[in-house]
């Protein structure tokens, strides 16, 4: 068992194979080998890490993911290809944005590639079909172009 | 992960290149972590990739729309190569110099990365834009897309068959050419169907490893050649291309044709890693002299469509038989074979595991067939002498039965398929798990019905699994025959 701390001093005992699944952890814990000691996660919050916590647990079984080098797809590409979001994922990215954009960026502190990708991937989903100004208003996004970039931006209408 | 970039004031994405925006320092807004303005640049850059890879078939409006939100978002976009890499260009986007500038600063954000690139001008969609128009337009934008030919990793055209027997050679050889899809769109084919047309030198040096080519014939290094589709060809050319593809292992050829040049007739022994081919012929000649002139000693899997008419069985058993191949699987029309024929090729099967028959019409012979797979005392009237003397019954691998025809099948039959067959004093049964038999009805009120005793003698067989249907030409929806058949007798 692993010993997390959060940055609210909430503390997490974590089964091994569940927690190496954040290559910070599984890193710190090579570094410090055998010990009992906490490991302190500075920038996630009780509430963000339960999430987190959640969704290594539902994929502590997960293939990792793959890294053949055939074609020149990039990592990302092969990814996307290969990994469809299941029924479980779709609910569980169902939150409101602030907590998702909060586990992306637990996600990336603590170096999870597929939890960083899927949730990624939740963002991308809500501005997929959408027009400039409707993702403007999903993510309260302000229009900050001059007049004459605008201008520009307009000529590059390709379906006209 | 690596910071990617800040915001400078500037937003001309033409003079705003990756390495400066990887070179600057990132800033992080930590004041506000739950907005999207929060994330960090090179999430939204993962962000938007995904975005750009999900919507790739969806023409360049869904990428472009990435830099309209704002500076911030402008500038990640244009700074991020991998949503550019994909380029798809439809009639619409290749009509005006507008549309060359954008795909050329399109192909300008890519940095070195290999590119996809898909450009179409189809036929249908031409309408009302005359045909000179089409081939002007598709000229240009060729020329803005050779520019990065050194980096084409991908590249589909379907253009007009000037503009591709036009490019000529490539200033950029695309030495790292990975997949090509090449047709050429002719005001009339029959211009392009004659002998010994000229192929196109563009690609000579290029050895791309899954190749489609419809309507044009292309030089290429065949040798490193996997996969390949070629649709409308010359025999002439299958003949030169295949000697030289050693290790091709799937093959589609589309209506072959024989076009009257004048080749060897016998080739032999080709393509030692082909596994797989798809083969229909648009004449008998093509059709025969394929049979004639090609040997395939590794073929597992064959697709053969001989033309509608006039195609003698023979021609395919002498090809299966100078190929001396393990064949695993067979598809093929029995519409296209004459009398008796399919009898004749049941010998050389025997260690097929999946037959697929489809246009079955219950004409020339053909039921003789099915009685024969399902009762094998009636092998040596009918076999030719060496053929009777293997005492196993046809087909003795078979685990998979597919048949479609417009013509109810003879289901007393269904039952020899199955049960085990005498066989040198003992017996043998084939290992079928599966059964598939579609009939094709004009109209549903024509339902043909399985007969009770049929489906009494089947049922014990729970290893096997009945799909025994029937539909319109359409295919679908497919209704149940096996239920349509009980109810009617319970009726």
């Amino acid at each position: 068992m692993v010993i997390l701390i959060t940055s609210d001093n909430v503390k997490y005992v974590v089964e091994k194979d569940v927690a190496e699944l954040s290559v910070l952890v599984k890193n710190m814990l090579e570094d410090i080998g055998p010990s009992d000691e906490p490991i302190p996660l500075h920038n996630v919050t009780s509430t963000v890490f339960n999430k987190v916590l959640e969704y290594c647990i539902y994929h502590r079984n997960d293939p990792p993911p793959s890294d053949d080098d055939e074609g020149c797809a990039s990592p990302l590409h092969k990814y996307l290809a290969s990994h469809i979001c299941s029924e479980w994922d779709q609910r569980f990215f169902d939150v409101d944005q602030a907590l998702l954009f909060d586990i992306i960026l637990a996600a990336n502190y603590l170096d999870i590639k597929t939890l960083l990708d899927d949730a990624c991937k939740a963002v991308a989903h809500l501005i997929q079909g959408k027009s400039t100004e409707e993702i403007r208003g999903i993510f309260n996004i302000v229009n900050d172009f001059t007049p004459e970039e605008e201008a520009r931006v307009k000529k590059e209408n390709v379906s006209s | 992960m690596r910071a990617v970039s800040s915001l400078p004031g500037g937003i001309d994405p033409l003079n705003h290149t990756c390495d400066e925006a990887c070179s600057a320092e990132i800033s992080l807004g930590l004041g506000s972590r739950t907005s999207f303005d929060s994330l960090p640049v090179e999430i939204i850059s993962i962000v938007f990739r995904i975005h750009a890879q999900e919507n790739s078939q969806s023409g360049p409006q869904s990428c472009l729309r990435l830099g309209k939100i704002c500076r911030r978002w402008r500038q990640i976009a244009w700074s991020t190569p991998d949503i550019w890499a994909k380029l798809v260009i439809l009639p619409r986007h290749a009509t005006s110099r507008t549309h060359f500038v954008l795909a050329d600063e399109w192909l300008g954000r890519t940095g070195k990365l290999p590119l996809w690139i898909e450009f179409s001008s189809h036929r249908e969609t031409w309408k009302p834009d005359p045909w000179r128009f089409i081939q002007r337009a598709s000229n240009l934008m060729l020329k803005v897309l050779t520019r990065y030919s050194d980096r084409w990793y991908s590249v589909t055209l379907d253009l007009p068959s000037t503009t591709l027997e036009g490019i000529g050679s490539l200033s950029r050889t695309p030495s790292m050419l990975h997949h090509l899809s090449l047709e050429a769109i002719w005001s009339n084919e029959d211009d392009f169907l004659v002998p010994d047309y000229p192929r196109i030198p563009t690609f000579s040096n290029c050895s791309p490893k899954t190749v489609n080519i419809s309507l044009l014939n292309v030089d290429l290094d065949w040798t490193s050649l996997t996969n390949l589709t070629l649709e409308f060809v010359d025999l002439a050319e299958v003949r030169h291309i295949l000697p030289k593809a050693i290790n091709l292992s799937e093959c589609t050829l589309e209506e072959v044709a024989e076009c009257g040049s004048v080749m060897p007739t016998v080739i032999g022994p080709v393509c030692p890693e082909l596994k797989s081919l798809s083969v229909s012929f648009s004449d008998w000649e093509a059709a025969r002299s394929f049979c004639n002139a090609i040997a395939l000693p590794h073929l597992n899997y064959l697709k053969f469509k001989g033309p509608d008419a006039d195609f003698s069985m023979d021609n395919l058993i002498h090809f299966l038989t100078q190929s001396s191949c393990t064949l695993k699987s067979l598809s093929i029309n029995e519409s296209a074979c004459d009398h008796g024929s399919l009898i004749d090729l049941a010998p050389l099967l025997h260690t097929l595991t999946e037959l697929r028959i489809s246009g079955g019409n219950g004409l020339n012979g053909t039921d003789t067939f099915y009685h024969l797979l399902a009762d094998p005392d009636q092998l040596s009237e009918h076999l030719p002498p060496i053929a009777s003397s293997n005492a196993l019954p046809y087909l003795p691998n078979l685990e998979k039965f597919t048949w479609e025809g417009c013509t109810p099948y003879p289901w007393d039959t269904l039952l020899g398929l199955l049960v085990p067959a005498p066989c040198n004093e003992a017996s043998h049964r084939r290992p079928l798990k599966s059964v598939e038999i579609n009939c094709i009805v004009e109209e549903y009120d024509a339902t043909p019905s399985i007969p009770k005793a049929v489906l009494r003698q089947l049922s014990p067989f729970i290893d096997v699994e009945f799909k025994l249907t029937m539909s319109d030409w359409s295919g679908d929806p497919r209704m149940d025959l096996w239920s349509a058949s009980l109810e009617n007798s319970e009726d």
